[in-house]
């Protein structure tokens, strides 16, 4: 008995002293040049597959990705923040980024050997060890899912395709009011890749900007920087602004308004995004918004809304001077409007330092309140409910 | 030096001055001044008296028999005293007592006649006060109840989220308020003046701050009031209170109150197109002057933990004063 303590005792003291050696004496080299041994290698990836295939949220909670809207949402971020290192698809990666240990995998060969739902976990979780990051924000999973609708459709998709799926109505062309300026291009780009140069866009996951006052644009923009609010998509593109180059880009877009406007008002606003907007709904979205009460009907399930504040009051239409600091919600898309109203409801949004205000206002909105409301501002056209009294 | 006051002294000093705060007549059942309370503080009387005299009565006897005159009584008194005085008599005044009580009962609870009746809505932590008129005309308010004296007010009560107890002691009982079920109470306050009420159930974390003042008229001011409170809000006329007009108007203050003759129309928080004339300001814990005004909405949070209403401590200082002047104007 004693000898066998005694043998495991030497043995544990050599494997100790000899990894310290390894360790101390820097002997481990962790040059990336060269790659793995093959038996590090089969162990890395073996734990990853494994690893993801565990953790991947069930099928059943990925939501319908064949939309068009939320592939061309993920595809403009993709192009932001993942191209630089998984590339185009069908394009060369720079060489500097393919010597990287593990190299990042081409997209299309990145992708090829998983399911949606295991994707969605790989970008929201990362990868450790491979430079692969988590996804920024916390607690936006709808955020998400747009990139996987992407990454989903990616094998149907050459170089060219991709690119029109990039190319928005105005967005290659930035504004003179902005280039002229010194503002870098790659700002601009950032903003116009998915809102378009004058702030509209018929993507229904993107807001329009050109309704949105410039104090309320330089407030989000700054909150989005500062991590004040959430959204994976919108912290990426709006991480590396500074002050000045927020208030002009909120300059820029809160005067696109003034040009567009008659435009807007003749344009058909009419919800056109897969959401269902009945006339009912879009009545009791009106009532709802207006401070009214729905009357109760044969259906019960519906709320009255009697502890729903009037959102016209703030987000318009009014006939008096409304704060600036609130944001105008007249002809924003249904689908994003539905989404920030859940947002705001799960507690998670975030948002400039007054969205403790909204907070105070949503906490007793149901789900079928959301949509009508969604359903009644999206249909308004923006003119009506503009902030301020133009 | 001075010394320090000790914590008992402190306690006695409080167990001593608390319950004389009661007695000042605006919120104590002892100063009746409804025609409930005053039978109630009737029956109460009678009762103090009786108990006292009783107790005087039962002491008396028992010192007797022990200290006085102890000696052994015969069978026959000591049955007599312990039917008659342990059983007759108490089943006597308590059958009288009971047969009294219950005979108010009915008084308590007659339906009331004046014109005007009122239905009271318990809110987190406030009133909602709705006049209904006898041509069917509605009246919203909050945290004031106005009543003509002499005449009998029927109020339904019913409550928004928890159950309250609508308690105005130098008028009547308390009665509970239930979310989805409605209760009621006739008033008949019988002297003009101001009393207090205060919510009698706890409802949540403000709930020690959720009072209202109950003012009784004379029943031509109470007319002449209600008339006035029908009329939409007073335009301001002064610089200052016209810019908090533009204020209220501009930050979003309508989504939940209502000014009427405004655009503001929201119904989640109390009607605001007279609130400068009522007596008290966030349901019974401020005055209303200007001040009041602006410092409440500055911190309504921290003046009343968990309330719906936003601080708006965003805004800046002129700006709230400004609203503070306007509000104070709709009177």
């Amino acid at each position: 008995m004693k000898t066998v303590i005694l043998t495991l005792s030497a043995m544990l003291l050599t494997a100790v002293l000899t990894g310290s050696a390894i360790i101390f004496f820097g002997l481990f080299n962790v040059s990336a040049r060269g790659g793995h041994w093959p038996v590090v290698s089969w162990l890395l990836h073996t734990s990853f597959r494994q690893s993801v295939a565990l953790r991947a949220p069930p099928t059943s909670t990925v939501p319908e990705l064949d939309d068009d809207d939320l592939v061309a949402l993920g595809a403009r971020h993709y192009q932001l923040s993942c191209a630089v290192c998984h590339g185009e698809p069908d394009a060369r990666q720079p060489r500097t980024l393919v010597s990287m240990l593990p190299a990042p995998p081409p997209i299309k060969q990145a992708v090829a050997d998983w399911e949606p739902n295991e994707l969605f976990w790989i970008i929201k979780h990362g990868v450790k060890m491979t430079g692969m990051p988590h996804w920024p924000a916390r607690e936006r999973d709808d955020d998400i899912w747009p990139v996987v609708a992407f990454l989903a459709r990616l094998s149907d998709l050459d170089n060219e395709q991709y690119k029109a799926l990039l190319n928005s109505d105005d967005h290659l062309s930035p504004p003179a009011s902005l280039t002229a300026s010194d503002t870098h291009p790659a700002e601009i780009y950032n903003c116009t890749l998915c809102h378009g140069a004058s702030g509209t866009t018929d993507n229904v996951h993107v807001p329009r900007l050109d309704s949105l006052s410039q104090e309320y644009l330089s407030a989000t923009l700054k909150a989005y920087r500062d991590q004040q609010r959430s959204s994976g998509i919108m912290q990426h593109a709006a991480s590396l602004l500074d002050d000045e180059t927020i208030d002009r880009l909120a300059d820029y877009y809160a005067s696109t308004a003034r040009q567009s406007a008659d435009v807007l008002i003749t344009a058909d606003v009419s919800p056109s995004d897969g959401l269902t907007a009945t006339a009912a709904s879009m009545e009791r979205g009106q009532l709802l918004a207006t401070g009214g009460v729905v009357p109760a009907s044969s259906d019960t399930s519906l709320p009255s809304g009697a502890e729903i504040p009037a959102c016209n009051a703030c987000h318009g239409p009014w006939p008096d001077p409304l704060s600036p600091n609130y944001p105008a919600l007249a002809s924003q898309p249904q689908q994003y409007l539905l989404t920030q109203l859940q947002l705001w409801k799960a507690g998670n949004r975030g948002g400039t330092p007054l969205a403790r205000l909204m907070h105070k206002a949503v906490p007793e909105m149901q789900y079928q309140q959301m949509v009508d409301l969604s359903a009644y501002y999206s249909a308004l056209s923006s003119k009506e409910g503009r902030w301020g009294n133009e | 030096m001075t010394t320090k006051p000790s914590s008992t002294h402190k306690l006695l000093t409080a167990a001593l001055v608390l319950p004389l705060s009661g007695c000042d007549g605006l919120q104590s059942v002892l100063q009746p001044a409804g025609k409930e309370a005053a039978e109630i503080a009737t029956l109460f009387h009678v009762l103090l008296v009786g108990a006292v005299v009783l107790w005087i009565l039962v002491n008396g006897i028992f010192f007797y028999v022990t200290r006085l005159n102890p000696r052994p009584l015969s069978r026959r008194a000591a049955e007599t005293l312990i039917i008659g005085g342990g059983i007759l008599f108490p089943t006597i005044v308590l059958g009288i007592l009971l047969a009294w009580s219950m005979s108010l009962m009915s008084s308590q609870r007659e339906l009331g006649n004046a014109p005007v009746s009122v239905s009271v809505t318990g809110e987190q932590w406030w009133w909602r006060v709705q006049y209904r008129r006898e041509d069917g005309s509605l009246l919203a308010s909050a945290n004031e109840l106005r009543l003509p004296a002499g005449e009998r007010t029927e109020v339904t009560l019913t409550s928004n989220k928890v159950i309250h107890s609508f308690w105005v002691p130098a008028l009547a009982g308390k009665m509970d308020m239930f979310p989805g079920r409605v209760t009621r109470l006739a008033l008949q306050p019988e002297t003009t003046g101001t009393y207090r009420g205060q919510c009698a159930e706890f409802c949540g974390t403000s709930h020690a701050l959720m009072a209202f003042q109950v003012v009784v008229m004379e029943p031509n001011d109470f007319e002449r009031w209600l008339d006035d409170q029908a009329a939409p809000a007073k335009e301001p006329e002064e610089a200052l209170a016209l810019e908090g007009r533009q204020v209220f108007l501009r930050e979003g203050c309508g989504a939940c109150n209502t000014v009427r003759g405004t655009p503001a129309a929201g119904t989640t928080g109390p009607d605001l197109t007279h609130v400068g004339g009522r007596t008290t300001l966030g349901a019974g814990i401020l005055p209303t002057t200007p001040d009041a005004f602006t410092r409440w909405i500055q911190h309504t949070e921290s003046i009343k933990p968990d309330v719906y209403m936003p601080s708006y401590e965003h805004l800046e200082q002129s700006v709230l004063e400004a609203l503070g002047h306007y509000l104070k104007g709709l009177s």
